[in-house]
């Protein structure tokens, strides 16, 4: 269980962050600089590939709501992608799958940004 | 017939059915006994195993590993009435390391080695050999154990041509058993034993026990690994937090006031805290001395060098207003301080207040770059040579190193930094450098020094991102008042 | 002749760890329990039910905790008591320092974990284990126990 490593990689009008490893209460501030750069220049459309992510706190996933939000009220969203099934049971769980969009693949994410 | 004669008769049929029926009940009570003598054996083994499995299991691990394994290799050895075995467990580049051995345990890979006749003592260097070899995933019987993860009896060993044939009697392996050690989906080692004692090949109920007693020391072993991650990482902590006490203690808390100039400067510690370090000094009434450097070592280590570094430049530069004699008296007296693979390099300028005379030496340490208040002017770096200090080469250090002088006009700005601020890279692994680095000084140069290194702290950090930072960045800045 | 069952899936064995008072320790206790739980064959999703319930409570603690801890090298101790017992995994979390004002879980229908951590983190862990308890003053500490059936 390492620390989470992200990587941007900017897909025309939106980013799509990979991450692997664990976020919690203490790696996830990383990922929020990061969100919070890309809100910053004004990137509203996110998709965070979690292929790699073997947890993540509940901490985190209310942050990631918080983000959401946020940009929606710009147009854009946050969306996740590649939920392993023991993560997506832990956000079913929690309610969660109905306020954050999740997708299976990356490539839907990314399409479902409308325009 | 008379009836004597009949009777007899009888009398000898009677007798010998009774002598036949005392035989069969004699026979079969002989057989129930060795069936129940077996029977108690086996239990007696099982209980015994019980035992044995309950005290290999250590709760808080307080014995270490070597220990641990020693402990589940007698019991395998007991539990299986084996005459010798071993425990190999995955260690450096995935290779299997003998952690405990017990009796004659054979070679079971490798090459045979001609040595063994002319030893003294042959079970010694038969252990030694053992101990000597890491088998590699898919050597031998051990390695492919250790990679399919399945376990191995070979009844009959002398026949079955994975099994090494020694000459010497005492390296005859007649059977073995060889089971993985594993927790959950992953194999980190190998549990063998060889000989029956009594001479008699290992069976199935062998392996059975045999497996059991090694998935419940996996267990063990695996925990005992995640505490030594823990504590290896605490340890790690710790020397970082010790580092980075040793550091604030030795960068200077306020930077003194020179009249005519301002001074500013910024450090911004790495992850793994390095040895950055700057100063500034007061050499005579009219002489001011600032130093930057940068220490190859990291942690402890390299603050610890830091400190004498900053000590022994602190007692040279008093009253010494030549920057290069300075620095090739610290590099001189530091001369047995320094490991073999350390080293400092150091930027020290010596400010003359009365002339404004900037005099530097550089000694392999990043150029400092000076701004012209005129902006038509362009940046000037400054380029002097010398090598780094504590490289050993004492006599081309001195023979190198040379002063450079420059004067500061009025708002003219002087800034040197260290390699982790232009080396400093984001998370596409591209550097900052020097361009940025210039571009960020000239704009905020009029400004101030503050403005200067507040300007240059805030774009290199935005650069980075999340991005991580294994080198300290340090700046410093100086600038004559307009 | 079959071994007994206690051979089989042999239980009673304690791990017990100690770590620093810090965030970054937290994956180490989460692999802990992930195992212990993995080992006594506890599903997937159970065992990740767990896995959160414990980080949510070490966060909880080292959040309370924060102020008398000084960095990843600092003061302060968790110890970790992970056991099978029957048919159930225990988890044991028990610092040392004063004692925590645990207080109520977040409303279900409106936390997200922003506002209120503690709360939210409280919420979670009620969700995932089934018996949950806090006592203060044992000889190892104060101590929050988490139980979870396999």
């Amino acid at each position: 269980m390492k620390e989470c490593v992200i990587q941007r990689e900017e897909n025309g009008q939106l980013d799509i962050l990979h991450l692997d490893g664990s976020l919690d209460a203490y790696s996830f501030p990383r990922l929020e600089t990061a969100l919070n750069q890309l809100r910053e220049n004004s990137r509203n459309r996110v998709v965070l590939d979690c292929e790699g992510l073997d947890y993540i706190s509940s901490a985190a996933l209310g942050a990631l709501i918080g983000f959401a939000r946020r940009a929606r009220e710009q147009n854009g969203d946050l969306k996740l992608a590649k939920l392993s099934a023991k993560i997506y049971n832990i956000v079913e769980l929690l309610g969660f799958h109905k306020i954050l969009e999740i997708h299976p693949e990356v490539g839907q994410a990314v399409s479902s940004f409308a325009g | 017939m008379n009836t004597d004669a009949a009777l007899c008769l009888v009398l000898a049929v009677l007798f010998l059915a009774l002598a036949g029926m005392l035989i069969i009940l004699f026979v079969r009570n002989r057989r129930l006994r060795v069936l129940r003598d077996a029977m108690l054996q086996e239990k007696e083994v099982i209980y015994s195993f019980v035992h044995d499995v309950s005290e290999v299991f250590i709760g808080d691990g307080s014995a270490d590993m070597d220990q641990l394994l020693k402990r589940v290799l007698f019991y395998a050895l007991r539990t299986a009435k084996a005459g010798a075995g071993a425990i190999y467990l995955r260690g450096e580049g995935n290779k299997l390391e003998p952690r405990a051995i017990t009796g004659i345990f054979p070679p079971l890979s490798g090459r045979p080695d001609p040595g063994i006749d002319r030893a003294v003592s042959k079970s010694q260097h038969v252990e030694e050999m053992v101990r000597r070899h890491a088998v590699s995933l898919g050597e031998g019987l051990i390695g492919t154990v250790a990679d399919l993860g399945t376990a191995e009896l070979i009844a009959d060993a002398e026949r079955d041509v994975r099994v090494p044939a020694y000459a010497e009697d005492f390296l005859k392996i007649r059977s073995l058993v060889l089971v993985p050690m594993r927790f959950q989906q992953e194999v980190m080692g190998v549990l063998a034993v060889v000989n029956r004692v009594d001479g008699a090949p290992f069976i199935q109920a062998d392996l059975n026990l045999l497996q059991a007693l090694a998935d419940q020391a996996s267990v063990s072993v695996h925990f005992f690994r995640l505490r030594e991650a823990l504590d290896a990482k605490q340890r790690l902590d710790r020397d970082l937090e010790i580092a980075r006490k040793i550091q604030s203690l030795l960068l200077p808390k306020h930077l003194p006031r020179i009249s005519g100039f301002e001074v500013a400067a910024s450090n911004l510690p790495a992850l793994e805290v390095g040895g950055d370090y700057y100063d500034v000094i007061q050499i005579d009434d009219i002489h001011w001395g600032i130093a930057i450097a940068d220490v190859s070592g990291k942690g402890i280590s390299g603050a610890i060098m830091m400190a004498i570094c900053r000590s022994i430049l602190r007692s040279t530069a008093v009253g010494q207003t030549s920057p290069a004699e300075v620095l090739r008296a610290v590099n001189r007296l530091m001369r047995s301080d320094f490991a073999e693979d350390m080293f400092v390099s150091m930027l020290y300028m010596v400010l003359n207040t009365q002339t404004s005379r900037l005099t530097l030496a550089r000694a392999g340490h990043e150029r400092p770059v000076l701004f012209h208040a005129d902006a038509a002017r362009a940046a000037e770096i400054l380029d002097s040579p010398g090598l780094a200090v504590g490289l050993g080469l004492h006599e081309q250090f001195d023979r190198i190193l040379q002063d450079c002088s420059v004067v500061l006009g009025p708002g003219d700005v002087l800034v040197a930094c260290t390699d982790g601020i232009t080396e400093a890279m984001n998370a596409r692994q591209e550097e900052w450098g020097v361009d940025n680095f210039l571009e960020a000084v000239s704009s905020s140069a009029c400004e101030g020094a503050h403005s200067v290194i507040n300007n240059l702290q805030q774009r290199v950090v935005r650069f980075i991102g999340d991005a991580p930072q294994y080198d300290d960045m340090t700046l410093i800045a100086l600038r004559k008042l307009p | 002749m079959g071994l007994p069952s206690e051979i089989h899936s042999p239980s009673g064995g304690v791990v017990i760890l100690h770590t620093p008072l810090h965030g970054s320790y937290a994956r180490i206790i989460r692999q802990a329990i992930v195992d212990t739980c993995v080992h006594a064959g506890m599903s997937e999703f159970k065992t990740a039910q767990m896995e959160m319930a414990a980080d949510e409570a070490s966060s909880i603690i080292y959040a309370a905790r924060a102020a008398s801890s000084q960095g990843a090298g600092g003061q302060g101790n968790l110890t970790l008591r992970l056991y099978q017992e029957d048919k159930q995994v225990v988890v044991e979390i028990c610092h040392g320092g004063d004692p925590i004002e645990v207080g109520a879980p977040a409303d279900p229908k409106t936390w997200y974990g922003e506002e209120d951590p503690a709360a939210a983190g409280l919420f979670v862990i009620q969700q995932f284990v089934d018996e949950l308890s806090y006592r203060t003053g044992t000889p190892l500490g104060h101590c929050l126990r988490m139980i979870k059936k396999i």
